[in-house]
């Protein structure tokens, strides 16, 4: 009795196959034949070349003596003859990888089963709204205190503009704006403590259906401050001064640069203070972030500080010195 | 004396006294020293006035020594930026000054530099110059504004142009007479091409990242979109082909690149150091000896999968590329040339060794013909050369 429901379970399934019906989930679908029969894709959503781990799990029915075949767009792979496992690597954007899987039982009959491999891409793409120098050639990233703001550009095989998504955003486990928002492709928050904050995103599309996900850590720099010389003519230096800078002729300027601190601040009327040896100067300077030193004596040395704060975000700030010797 | 003189004299006293009466009579006291007393009024204020033009003083002409030696310092002043300029008979080296703005041209053949642009654009940080070398974009630094000025060279010695938006960035000529940009604002990059002689203007792309560097290409057909690099975070290079965004590499931490039509040299970190290697390969990942971030290194004009780089024999910290655009390590370079096809580097010139100096290239550029190269030194921002028909 039991093999003959078997059986009606095999026919009713082969039927089902026939009339071609197929089920779509995200980037690779699989074809059921028998329930509780199916291949598992590994990562679910690979991206280009990425190496792809496909399984058959069919929990529900006796294998025990059947063999197993597997075939990639058509051609069988000789070398995952009677493997329940096959790994492959997933293709370019757009192209599709078919993988079949036939199990053939001890009575002859077999069982198919297949899945779709259609890479995609999501980029996530991070950066901070904060200052740097402008002769700097790296990334403006958040720090402590900063607002940061990530953008997923999904790559998918519909080549559709990245607005035409939906987009459901987490930050820190929690979910932004209450669910998914058409078109928002990028989210801006403020940071506070940590050094990592976790956003992951889920995009869909305008069926409602999952594309894809992914997941970024975005990692918070410490502010840093560095000094450079200002000529009169050529003017910033793209050399930072370090405590083996000797301090040559009468006169020289020294300008303050801190580093991935958030551009707003420089709007804000922040806190800046000015130390030579550990007392407070005045800066007779029009530009605050600049000071003339003029040397007297003949030798010597002396520290020089420089502090920045944003007083209404006081984690928003950045401190530094370094010692000239003349 | 006799008599007559005397009275003579007499009478030109009195003359003169009475003269002084009837001009103080008709013109009045002066009211101080101060005044000028010997004008006497008679000058009217509509009377033309010659002004004799000032003598010319012939300029010095500066000769600098191109032959003697394969390396060569060509300036003392710091340079902006520079270009090669060929005419049919010799090579010219041309480059803006520094803080000026200024335009010198020096003839590599006879040495002679002569200045074709007094043109003042104070706090000039960069330059860029067209293909034919007679229009330049100067780039001034103030604090945390940049403004771009597109000039041509003219007939007086001098620069005529226009001002491109504030906050300009990714300046490059496309041809003689269109120039390329992009604007970053609220989140969005947007690419723009600008015809200098209509002033024409057409947006080329728009991109949702502000930290963006461009490669432009010959022709736009093919332009490299790349985010600046960050340790921390992952980088991305796009290309883009009529308008569509695709992918050019993996993503990577660190990334950077630098094209050519074939190649592209990826440099990224690795086990959390930088390293560069070829992409794309068809068959291993061919890894450079050296590091070669796209700011030291050049194509060969005739060789393409040749290469050019200024780089350290070993890089000092893991942190070197993001250490070095702070300014705060300085890279003692050699120079080397790469076959790409092999991977080898081969050791060309050691700097240090041939001028007793550190050399730390900040930007590196190859002549039409590739038998010249040309670099400005970071340490002091000067220019200097290297002939390379020199074994």
């Amino acid at each position: 009795m039991l093999l003959v429901m078997k059986y009606l379970i095999l026919f009713c399934a082969c039927l089902f196959l026939y009339t071609g019906a197929t089920n779509h989930v995200a980037a690779q679908y699989t074809e059921n034949i028998t329930p509780g029969v199916e291949l598992v894709v590994s990562p679910q959503h690979p991206e280009p070349g990425e190496t792809v781990h496909i399984t058959l799990s069919d929990y529900s029915i006796n294998t025990n003596g059947a063999t197993f075949s597997w075939f990639i767009d058509g051609s069988e792979v000789v070398a995952a003859r009677n493997q329940r496992k096959i790994t492959l690597q997933a293709g370019d954007i757009g192209t599709e990888t078919k993988v079949d899987q036939v199990t053939t039982l001890p009575s002859g009959a077999t069982i198919r089963t297949s899945s779709t491999i259609t890479p995609l891409r999501i980029d996530m793409l991070i950066e901070g709204d904060t200052l740097a120098p402008l002769f700097y050639k790296g990334r403006t990233i958040p720090a402590t205190g900063s607002s940061v703001r990530v953008t997923a550009i999904p790559f998918t095989h519909e080549s559709l503009p990245a607005t035409s998504y939906a987009y459901s955003w987490k930050v820190n486990g929690k979910v932004v704006a209450g669910g998914a928002q058409l078109g928002k492709n990028s989210i801006d928050f403020d940071t506070s403590f940590g050094k990592n904050i976790p956003v992951s995103v889920d995009i869909y599309d305008t069926s409602g259906n999952i594309v894809g996900s992914e997941s970024t850590n975005v990692t918070l720099a410490d502010p840093e401050l560095l000094f450079y010389e200002v000529n009169p003519l050529r003017g910033l230096s793209e050399h930072a001064i370090t405590n083996t800078f000797f301090f040559l002729g009468e006169e020289m300027q020294v300008r303050a640069e801190p580093y991935f601190i958030d551009r707003s601040l420089i709007n804000e009327n922040p806190y800046i203070e000015w130390e030579l040896n550990n007392r407070d100067i005045e800066n007779p300077s029009v530009d605050p972030q600049e000071i003339t030193l003029r040397r007297q004596g003949n030798t010597g040395s002396f520290t020089l500080s420089f502090h920045i704060r944003n007083l209404t975000q006081l984690l928003q700030g950045a401190r530094g010195d370094i010692t000239l010797s003349f | 004396m006799n008599r007559p003189l005397i009275i003579t004299i007499g009478i030109i006293l009195i003359l003169i006294v009475l003269g002084v009466w009837i001009y103080l009579l008709f013109f009045g006291t002066p009211d101080s020293p101060d005044e000028v007393f010997s004008n006497l009024g008679f000058e009217l204020q509509t009377q033309p006035t010659t002004i004799a033009a000032p003598v010319a003083i012939p300029e010095q002409v500066t000769t600098i020594d191109t032959t003697t030696e394969a390396l060569q310092q060509l300036t003392t002043r710091a340079v902006a930026g520079f270009t090669f300029v060929s005419s049919s008979s010799t090579q010219h080296v041309r480059y803006a000054e520094r803080g000026t703005g200024h335009i010198y041209n020096i003839n590599l053949a006879t040495g002679v530099e002569e200045a074709l642009s007094r043109t003042t654009i104070p706090q000039t940080a960069q330059a860029f110059f067209s293909p034919d070398g007679e229009s330049v974009a100067l780039v001034t630094h103030t604090n945390y504004t940049s403004n771009v000025f597109v000039g041509s060279l003219g007939d007086a010695v001098n620069l005529e142009g226009i001002q491109l938006p504030t906050d300009a960035k990714n300046v490059r000529f496309l041809n003689n007479t269109d120039i390329l940009y992009t604007l970053a604002q609220n989140g969005v990059t947007n690419g723009f091409r600008q015809n200098l002689q209509t002033l024409s203007s057409s947006q080329l792309f728009s991109f949702p990242f502000m930290n963006i560097d461009m490669t432009w290409g010959s022709n736009l057909e093919r332009m490299y979109l790349a985010t600046k690099p960050d340790r921390n975070h992952e980088g991305f290079i796009y290309t883009i082909e009529n308008g569509d965004l695709k992918p050019a590499t993996p993503s990577a931490y660190g990334l950077s690149a630098l094209h050519n039509n074939n190649t592209m040299v990826i440099t990224f970190i690795e086990d959390g150091t930088y390293i560069s290697t070829i992409h794309p390969t068809d068959t291993e990942q061919t890894y450079l000896p050296i590091i070669a971030p796209r700011e030291k290194c050049v194509f060969d004009a005739r060789i393409p999968n040749q290469l050019w780089c200024a780089a350290p024999v070993t890089i000092p910290s893991t942190t070197f590329v993001d250490d070095w655009y702070k300014g705060t390590v300085t890279s003692e370079d050699d120079l080397w040339r790469v076959d790409i096809d092999s991977g080898v580097a081969e050791l060309y010139v050691s700097f240090k060794e041939t001028t007793g100096r550190v050399i730390d290239v900040a930007t590196i550029a190859t002549s039409q013909t590739s038998t010249a190269l040309a670099f400005i030194n970071k340490t002091d921002q000067t220019l200097w050369l290297y002939d390379t028909t020199t074994e």
